[in-house]
C-alpha cells in the first residue's frame, strides 16, 4: 500500500479536561444567589507547570505570585502541584480579588488579591476542599471548593478569582506559589456577614 | 473558550531514509478517568486506588512521577505508546488493549525516547509536544490502531483509537506526537 502526502484534520466530538466555575452567595447560610459558568482559560504558566512535570525538566523558569522568577524545581518531588490550602492559607487553592483588569495569558497572580482576615477589605479564607473524583453521566468530575466569609464590617466586591498551586524548588524558602488560572467574573458583592463559595469543577467526559 | 486542557495527535510516517510519506492530525478524543485521578492526588496531596497499566489496583499517593512521560529508548512502560487493537474507547480503560512491544522481532517496533518540548505559542493559545518515534525493523508490516500516553507511575492518561489505522512497513518509522494545549480566545 502506498501513502499519499496529505494533511487531514479529523474533526470529531472531542472531550477535553473541562472546567466550570460555580459561585454561591449565602447570607447566614441561606442561599441568595448561585450561578455556574464555563471557566475561560488557563494562564500560560498553568500549561508550563504541566509541561514541567511531564518532561521532568527542572530548568524551566516560572514566575511566582510575588513576581520572582524561579527555576531548579525538584520535578520528581511529590509535593508539586498541591492546592490543598489550609484555613487562611493564600499560597495554594482558590483565591479571590477585587481587580477587573482583563485577563492576559502572561499574568502570574491575581491583580488585587483579597487577603485573609476580618479587617477592612479582608475576607476569611476557609479550608480548600478537594473532593475525590465523582462519577457523572458519561465521565468523572473533580470539585475544588472554598468558602470566603466577610467579617470585615463592610461589603466587598469580588471581581477576580484564581487557582494557585505550590511547587518545590531549590532556592530558599523552597516552596513557591504559581498561578494556574485567573478569571475576571461578573462583580459579586459580598455584604458583611455573607459568604461566597467558589468551586472549580473539572470534568472529563466521553459524551 | 472554556478552561480546557486538550490534546491532538500528529502522526508522521517516514520511509527508511527519513523522507516524509504522510502526515495527519487527529483530534484527541478524551482523557481517561485516571487523568482526573492523578490531578486529584496531586492537588489534594492524598492517595487513591488506581488501576495501573498492568491491570493491578493499587493505592497511589502524590508523586513527582504521576505526570512524568519523558521516557527512555526502549522503555515501553511509559511515555507515548502504540498498539494494534481497535477496541472502542472507554473512559474506564487503564491500558492500551494490545500494546506493541519494543524490539525488532516479529510484531515489534523500536521505541525511541519520549521527548517533551517547551511550551510555545500557537494561534490564540499555547501548546507543547510529547513525541516518540517508533521504527519498524521487524521484517514485516505492522498496523498501528491505538495510541496512548502512560506516566512513569504506570498510569494511563489517555487512549485513542485512530480513525484510520497506520500501516508501518518494514524499515519505516512512525512519529506519534501529542499536542497538548489550551486556547485563551
Amino acid at each position: 500500500m502506498s501513502y499519499h502526502l496529505r494533511m487531514r484534520e479529523v474533526v470529531k466530538d472531542m472531550s477535553k479536561l473541562k472546567c466550570y466555575i460555580e459561585l454561591e452567595l449565602r447570607d447566614k447560610g441561606r442561599l441568595i444567589q448561585k450561578r455556574k459558568f464555563a471557566s475561560k482559560t488557563y494562564v500560560k504558566q498553568g500549561l508550563m507547570c504541566i509541561q514541567m512535570l511531564m518532561s521532568q525538566r527542572s530548568t524551566i523558569s516560572l514566575t511566582d505570585v510575588s513576581g520572582t522568577p524561579r527555576t531548579n524545581f525538584f520535578t520528581d518531588d511529590g509535593t508539586n502541584y498541591r492546592a490543598n490550602g489550609a484555613y487562611g492559607d493564600l499560597t495554594k487553592g482558590i483565591v479571590i480579588g477585587t481587580s477587573d483588569t482583563p485577563y492576559a495569558y502572561e499574568q502570574y497572580k491575581l491583580q488585587n488579591v483579597i487577603n485573609h482576615g476580618s479587617s477592612g477589605g479582608q475576607m476569611l479564607y476557609g479550608v480548600q476542599t478537594i473532593d475525590a473524583p465523582q462519577l457523572i453521566t458519561g465521565g468523572y468530575r473533580l470539585v475544588l471548593s472554598r468558602v470566603f466569609t466577610n467579617s470585615s464590617g463592610a461589603s466587598i466586591t469580588v471581581k477576580e478569582i484564581g487557582l494557585y498551586c505550590m511547587f518545590y524548588a531549590a532556592a530558599g524558602p523552597n516552596y513557591f506559589t504559581i498561578m494556574q488560572a485567573r478569571e475576571v467574573i461578573t462583580p459579586t458583592a459580598v455584604a458583611n456577614g455573607q459568604s461566597l463559595t467558589v468551586r472549580y469543577i473539572f470534568t472529563v467526559s466521553s459524551t | 473558550m472554556p478552561l480546557e486542557l486538550k490534546y491532538d495527535i500528529e502522526l508522521e510516517l517516514r520511509d527508511k531514509d527519513g523522507k516524509l510519506i504522510s502526515k495527519r492530525i487527529e483530534k484527541g478524543h478524551t482523557w481517561v478517568k485516571w487523568m482526573i485521578y492523578v490531578l486529584y492526588i496531586q492537588l489534594a496531596q492524598t492517595s487513591l486506588t488506581v488501576t495501573k497499566t498492568s491491570g493491578s489496583s493499587t493505592s497511589q499517593g502524590a508523586s513527582g512521577y504521576n505526570l512524568s512521560v519523558a521516557s527512555n529508548y526502549g522503555d515501553g512502560t511509559y511515555g507515548v505508546v502504540v498498539g494494534t487493537s481497535d477496541l472502542a474507547y472507554d473512559i474506564e480503560q487503564y491500558s492500551l488493549n494490545s500494546q506493541i512491544a519494543h524490539g525488532n522481532a516479529s510484531g515489534q517496533l523500536l521505541y525511541g525516547n519520549t521527548s517533551v518540548d517547551d511550551v510555545a505559542p500557537m494561534t490564540n493559545g499555547f501548546r507543547f509536544f510529547a513525541s516518540r518515534v517508533f521504527t519498524n525493523s521487524s521484517g514485516a508490516s505492522i498496523t498501528v490502531k491505538e495510541v496512548g500516553l502512560y506516566v512513569r507511575n504506570l498510569i494511563m492518561l489517555c487512549r485513542d483509537v485512530l480513525s484510520v489505522p497506520v500501516e508501518v512497513q518494514n524499515l519505516q518509522s512512525l512519529t506519534v506526537r501529542y499536542v497538548i494545549s489550551f486556547t485563551y480566545a
